[in-house]
C-alpha cells in the first residue's frame, strides 16, 4: 500500500542543511500495523507527515496504493488525503470551539456528504468509541483519554484505509493509553492499515513490525513475534 | 514605574512593528484632526471675543430680514434710557475715483460715527473721536489705502464715490479679523447712503427698512428684556409691524451674532450645524482611534502575556501592572501627539482652504493651550489604557504559562468594537454619497431659463447713451442679444411688498426690456389682453397662491388695475435653498434707469467677444471697471457650501476608513495567529485553502453585515433630517445604501484576504507539530 524509495527530506536555513530523512525505503502492506521508533529529532514525525501527504519529500519517490504521489501539488494532496487517511495526534488537536459531535463531523463536511449520512456515521462511531454520551460536550470538558477517543473517532469516521498516529498515548496515563492502543488494534484487525510513531516499547508491541530510525535513516526493522 | 518597565515596553514596540505602526499612526491621524478642528472651533467660537464691549452690544433683529429703517435707532434711544448709542449698518459695492482719476471697484460698509465707539478697532491713521463724524467722510482699510495711495498718507484726500465727493479721515485695521463684519475696503459715514441713492429723505423715512442696527447698552442695564416694550411700540407706529407682517423683535447679543440664523447687512455667519457636525466627527475619530488601540492591545497581549505572568508570579500586584499599562498607553499617545503636531502644520493649508478660514496654528502655542493639550492627551491615554490593562492583568499567571490565555481570548467584544467602526464608516459613506447627490441635483437642476453663455454686469452707462451702446454691441460678432434690466433671475430681483385683498403679499419684481424673454427662453402663456406699456407678466405660482383665474386679464397693484399680458412658467430666481415665490415682471420704462446689463453670446471665441464688449462698455463709461459674471457659474457658486460640506464629509469618511482598515487589518493578523492551530486541524481533515479562506473571512463579513444593518437606519434618519433643509431634494435611493454596504464589504475583504490567504496556505505540519 505504501512504498517509498530513497526518500529524503532536507531542511535548509541560511547556514545549515539538516537531513531530516536520508534515503528511506519503506514498504507497508495493506492491513499492516507498523510502529516507528527512535529518539527525538530522528525524523519520525517528518516521515509520518510525508506519508500522510501533509508534506512533500525533497528527493526520492513515494507511491500510495500504486499511485505516484511524490510531487503532488497541495490542492491535489488535500484531495487525495480526504477520506483515505485519518490522523491521530499526541495532543489530540481538537477544536475547542466545536462540540464533540462537530469535531468528529469535520472530515465528512469536507467530503461534501449529505447531512443524514453524516449524522448516521458520527453517531455510530461515537457509540463505538464509547463516548456517545458526550456528544454535546466541548473538548475542555473531557478527560485526556476521552479527548483522544474523540480524536480517533474523527480519524476513522470517513472509513480511511490508513490511520497515521503520532504518539497517540504520549499525553495519557497508562490506563487510558492502553485503552487507546486496544482501540487502534481493533481497528487494525478490521482491516485498517496503521502507522504509528511512538516512544513506548509497550505501544510498539501492539504493531506487527517496528522500524527504528536514527538521524533520518532506518537502522533496524524487527517483526514482532506475537503477531506471526 | 521603573525605567526597566519602559525599556521592556520600548523593546516590545520595536519587536511588534505592526502593533506599533497601527496604534501610533491611528492616534497620530486622529490627534492631528483633533488639533486642527479644535483650533478651528475655538477660533469660530471666539469671533467677536476681542470686542471690549461685547457684553453690551446687541443687534436688533426680527424674523424677516433682520433689518430696520434709518430713524429707528434714534427713536429707540430716546425711548429707552438703557441705550448709550447706536449705529446703523449697510454695505454695498461701488466705484471709487481718486483725484488722479483712477477708477477702482470696491466694497464698503456704511456706519455711523459711533461705530468706533461701540466696536473696538484700531485706527492706523486718524482719530477715533473724530473719524466718520462728518457726512461723506470715509475710513479706508489699511490694505485698500496702500493700494490707492501707496506710501502716501491718505488722510484728507478727496475721492469720488458714485459721483459724490468724499474725504478720507482715517485708516483702520482689517475689521474682519476682530469681528464678524465682512472684510471691506472702506467704511463710509452712514448718511452718505442718502446721497449715493439720491434719496434726500432716506434718513428720516421708514420706507426702506433694509439696514442693520446695533446698540451699545449702558453698563449694568438689561436691554434685551425691553424687547417686548419695543414690539408694542413698533406695532403701534411702525408700518412693518402693523398688519402683523413682522411679528418679533429681538436684541441679539453680539456673541450670538456670528452663529445667528438671521442674516444681516455686512456681516459674516457660520453655521452652528457645521460646528456641531465637526465636533461630533472629532469625537468619533478619536473614539475610533481609541477603539483601535484597545482592540490591538488586547489582541496582541498574548505575546506579552508571559511577561505579565512572570511578573505576577514574582509578586507584582495587579494595580502595579495596570499602572504600567496605562503609563505605556500615555507614552504612546505622547509620541503620537508630537507627530500629530507636525501633521497639523502639514495639513493646515488644506483645512484653511476647505473651511475658508485662517487657522493660525503657530499662534496657538500658549502655555494654557499646551497644558490643556497635554492634559487632554493624558486623559486619552488613560481612557485607552485602562480597559485593556484591566483585562490583560486579570488573567491567572499559571494559565498564561501553560498557554491558556490565547485560547480564552476569543475577543467577541473586539469584534463588537470593529462593528462599531464599520458602522461609522458606512454611515459616513452613505452621507458622502447622499450629500454629493443632493449637490449634483441642485447644480444640475433646470432653473427654467437659459444659463449658458449669458454674461451680466453692472450698468454704468449714461441713459442717453444706452441706444448707442446697443448699436455698438450689435456690430460685435458673437453677441446675440443685449438686455437692460432691473433685477436678474440670478440676483432674485427687487422685493415688492404691498397689500392685496387686505393681505400683505410679497413679490419679487423684475423690470425688463423686450430682449429679456427671448434671451432667457422663458415660456409665456398669453392671456389675450391687448398690449399696453403698463402691462405685466406674473408667474404660475402667483395664480395658485392668490387664487387668480388661470389667465387673469388684470391684477390689482397698489389700488390700480394693471393689465396682465401673460403667465410665465415658474423659474428659480434664487438658489434652491429657498422655495419659489411670486414673481412680477414689468416693462422697463424709457425714463427708468436699468441696473444691470445682460449679454447673450453665441459661444464662439468667448474671450475675443468679451474683450470687444469690455472696450465698448469702457468707452461709454469713461473707463468704469468691467466686472462681469456668467449666469451658469454664478448659479454653480450658490452651491459651494454644499460642495464644501460634501468634501469635508468625504475627507472624514476617508479618514474613518483608513483608521478602520488599519484596525481590521491588524485584528485579522492577530486573529489568524490565534487560529493557526484550528486552521491546521481543518486542513489535516481535508479542508482546501479556499474553504479555509471562506471560513476565516466569514467571521469578519458577519460583523460588517451587522454594522450595515445598524448603520442604515441611523444614516437614513440623519440624511432625512439633513434633506429637510432643502425645498428641492433628491431622493434617498436604496442603491446609496447598497453601494455603501458593498464598499465597506469590499474594503474589509481586501484588507483581510491577503492575511487570510497566507494563513490558509500555511503547512498544517508547522502549526501542529510543536504543541
Amino acid at each position: 500500500m505504501i512504498k517509498t524509495e530513497k526518500l529524503e527530506k532536507v531542511f535548509r536555513t541560511e547556514e545549515v542543511e539538516t537531513y531530516a530523512l536520508n534515503k528511506v525505503d519503506m514498504h507497508v502492506k495493506k492491513g499492516e500495523f507498523v510502529a516507528i521508533m527512535g529518539p527525538s529529532g530522528c525524523g519520525k514525525s517528518t516521515l509520518l507527515n510525508i506519508i500522510g501527504l501533509l508534506d512533500n519529500p525533497t528527493e526520492g519517490t513515494y507511491a500510495f496504493a500504486g499511485t505516484d504521489v511524490t510531487r503532488l501539488k497541495e490542492k491535489d494532496r488535500t484531495e487525495f488525503r480526504k477520506g483515505n487517511i485519518g490522523f491521530v495526534f499526541q495532543s489530540f488537536n481538537l477544536i475547542d470551539e466545536l462540540s464533540v459531535y462537530d469535531n468528529v463531523e469535520l472530515p465528512l463536511l469536507y467530503l461534501k456528504m449529505k447531512a443524514s449520512e453524516r449524522k448516521r456515521r458520527v453517531t455510530e462511531v461515537l457509540q463505538r468509541m464509547k463516548i456517545g454520551h458526550r456528544t454535546n460536550h466541548f473538548p475542555q470538558q473531557l478527560s485526556g483519554g476521552q479527548q483522544q477517543r474523540v480524536a480517533i473517532s474523527r480519524a476513522v469516521v470517513a472509513n480511511p484505509g490508513l490511520i497515521l498516529a503520532d504518539e497517540p498515548t504520549g499525553n495519557l496515563d497508562s490506563k487510558h493509553g492502553l485503552e487507546v492502543m486496544n482501540l487502534l488494534s481493533e481497528l487494525n484487525q478490521e482491516g485498517t492499515t496503521i502507522i504509528m510513531v511512538t516512544h513506548s516499547e509497550r505501544d510498539a508491541g501492539f504493531a506487527h513490525r517496528t522500524i527504528n530510525l536514527l538521524d533520518g535513516q532506518i537502522i533496524m526493522e524487527n517483526v514482532n513475534a506475537d503477531h506471526d | 514605574m521603573r525605567l526597566k518597565n519602559l525599556k521592556s515596553f520600548a523593546r516590545h514596540l520595536l519587536n511588534s512593528k505592526l502593533y506599533t505602526t497601527v496604534t501610533v499612526i491611528g492616534f497620530t491621524i486622529s490627534l492631528t484632526f483633533v488639533i486642527l478642528l479644535s483650533v478651528y472651533i475655538k477660533n469660530e467660537l471666539s469671533v467677536n471675543a476681542l470686542q471690549k464691549n461685547k457684553e453690551r452690544i446687541f443687534r436688533l433683529t426680527n424674523e424677516n430680514y433682520g433689518s430696520f429703517a434709518p430713524p429707528v435707532g434714534l427713536w429707540l434711544q430716546t425711548e429707552f434710557p438703557e441705550i448709550e448709542c447706536y449705529t446703523r449698518i449697510s454695505d454695498n459695492n461701488g466705484v471709487l475715483i481718486t483725484s488722479d482719476n483712477v477708477k477702482v471697484k470696491f466694497n464698503y460698509l456704511l456706519a455711523d460715527s459711533t461705530f468706533f465707539h461701540i466696536f473696538s478697532f484700531k485706527l492706523i491713521e486718524g482719530d477715533l473721536q473724530t473719524a466718520l463724524k462728518t457726512r461723506n467722510s470715509v475710513v479706508l482699510s489699511q490694505e485698500f489705502a496702500n493700494k490707492l495711495f501707496g506710501q502716501e498718507s491718505p488722510l484728507n484726500k478727496q475721492i469720488t464715490i458714485d459721483g459724490i465727493p468724499c474725504m478720507v479721515d482715517g485708516v483702520v485695521e482689517d475689521i474682519s479679523k476682530k469681528s464678524n463684519f465682512s472684510k471691506c475696503d472702506a467704511i463710509i459715514n452712514f448718511r452718505s447712503q442718502a446721497d449715493f441713492w439720491r434719496w434726500p429723505d432716506l434718513l428720516t423715512s421708514f420706507g426702506n427698512s433694509s439696514f442693520g442696527l446695533y446698540f451699545l447698552a449702558k453698563p449694568n442695564t438689561d436691554l434685551p428684556s425691553k424687547a417686548a416694550q419695543v414690539l408694542e411700540l413698533f406695532k403701534k407706529d411702525y408700518w412693518m409691524y402693523q398688519n402683523e407682517r413682522t411679528k418679533t423683535v429681538v436684541f441679539e447679543p453680539l456673541m450670538d451674532n456670528y452663529f445667528s440664523a438671521q442674516k444681516g447687512r455686512g456681516i459674516e455667519h457660520n453655521s452652528q450645524t457645521l460646528i456641531t457636525i465637526l465636533f461630533a466627527i472629532v469625537i468619533l475619530i478619536l473614539v475610533l482611534a481609541i477603539i483601535n488601540y484597545m482592540n490591538l492591545t488586547i489582541a496582541q497581549s498574548g505575546m506579552r502575556a508571559k511577561e505579565i505572568a512572570i511578573k505576577k508570579l514574582h509578586g507584582s500586584s495587579r494595580q502595579k501592572l495596570i499602572v504600567q499599562h496605562v503609563i505605556e498607553s500615555i507614552s504612546l499617545c505622547l509620541i503620537a501627539l508630537v507627530l500629530a503636531v507636525l501633521g497639523s502644520f502639514l495639513a493646515e493649508p488644506i483645512l484653511n482652504d476647505l473651511l475658508k478660514t485662517q487657522l493660525n496654528l503657530s499662534g496657538q502655542f500658549t502655555t494654557d493651550t499646551l497644558a490643556l493639550t497635554l492634559l487632554f492627551v493624558v486623559v486619552v491615554g488613560v481612557v485607552s489604557g485602562i480597559v485593556p490593562a484591566s483585562i490583560i492583568t486579570r488573567l491567572q499567571a499559571v494559565e498564561v504559562i501553560k498557554g491558556g490565555f490565547r485560547r480564552k481570548n476569543k475577543s467577541v467584544y473586539s469584534k463588537i468594537l470593529i462593528a462599531f467602526q464599520y458602522t461609522v464608516v458606512i454611515i459616513l459613506v452613505i452621507a458622502t454619497i447622499l450629500i454629493s447627490k443632493q449637490t449634483a441635483f441642485m447644480r444640475n437642476f433646470d432653473p427654467g431659463f437659459n444659463t449658458t453663455n449669458i454674461v451680466w454686469f453692472d450698468n454704468n452707462i449714461n441713459p442717453t447713451e444706452i441706444q448707442s451702446f446697443k448699436n455698438e454691441m450689435s456690430k460685435i460678432p458673437g453677441v446675440k442679444r443685449v438686455s437692460f434690466v432691473q433685477g436678474t433671475p440670478i440676483d432674485g430681483g427687487n422685493n415688492q411688498s404691498f397689500i392685496y385683498n387686505d393681505k400683505p403679499v410679497s413679490f419679487q419684481e423684475f423690470v425688463v426690456d423686450s430682449s429679456f424673454f427671448p434671451m432667457m427662453g422663458m415660456h409665456i402663456t398669453s392671456t389675450g389682453t391687448s398690449y399696453s406699456t403698463e402691462g405685466i407678466w406674473l408667474n404660475q405660482i402667483t395664480i395658485s397662491k392668490l387664487g387668480l383665474d388661470s389667465l387673469p386679464q388684470s391684477f390689482q397693484f397698489h389700488n390700480k388695475e394693471i393689465p396682465v399680458l401673460g403667465i410665465v412658467d415658474n423659474f428659480n430666481f434664487r438658489s434652491l435653498h429657498t422655495e419659489l415665490g411670486m414673481v412680477m415682471i414689468r416693462q422697463l420704462g424709457k425714463e427708468e434707469y436699468p441696473w444691470k446689463i445682460l449679454v447673450q453670446l453665441d459661444g464662439n471665441g468667448l474671450i475675443t467677444t468679451l474683450d470687444h464688449v469690455k472696450k465698448t462698455y469702457s468707452g461709454l463709461t469713461e473707463d468704469m471697471p468691467f466686472d462681469y459674471g456668467f449666469f451658469d457659474e454664478t448659479i454653480q457658486s450658490w452651491y459651494d457650501g454644499e460642495k464644501r460640506t460634501a468634501i469635508i464629509v468625504s475627507y472624514f469618511a476617508l479618514l474613518s476608513i483608513v483608521i478602520s482598515v488599519m484596525g481590521i487589518f491588524a485584528m485579522s493578523v492577530f486573529y489568524n495567529q490565534q487560529k493557526i492551530k484550528e486552521i491546521g486541524i481543518h486542513k489535516v481533515n481535508g479542508a482546501t485553502v479556499l474553504e479555509i479562506v471562506k471560513m476565516l473571512n466569514k467571521d469578519f463579513v458577519k460583523w460588517v453585515a451587522i454594522s450595515f444593518i445598524i448603520a442604515c437606519p441611523i444614516a437614513y434618519y440623519a440624511m432625512d433630517r439633513w434633506l429637510q433643509n432643502f425645498p428641492y431634494k433628491t431622493t434617498i435611493s436604496w442603491w446609496i445604501f447598497a453601494l455603501a454596504g458593498l464598499f465597506a464589504l469590499a474594503i474589509a475583504l481586501i484588507t483581510i484576504s491577503w492575511q487570510t490567504f497566507m494563513a490558509a496556505r500555511r503547512n498544517p505540519v508547522d502549526s501542529l507539530r510543536y504543541e
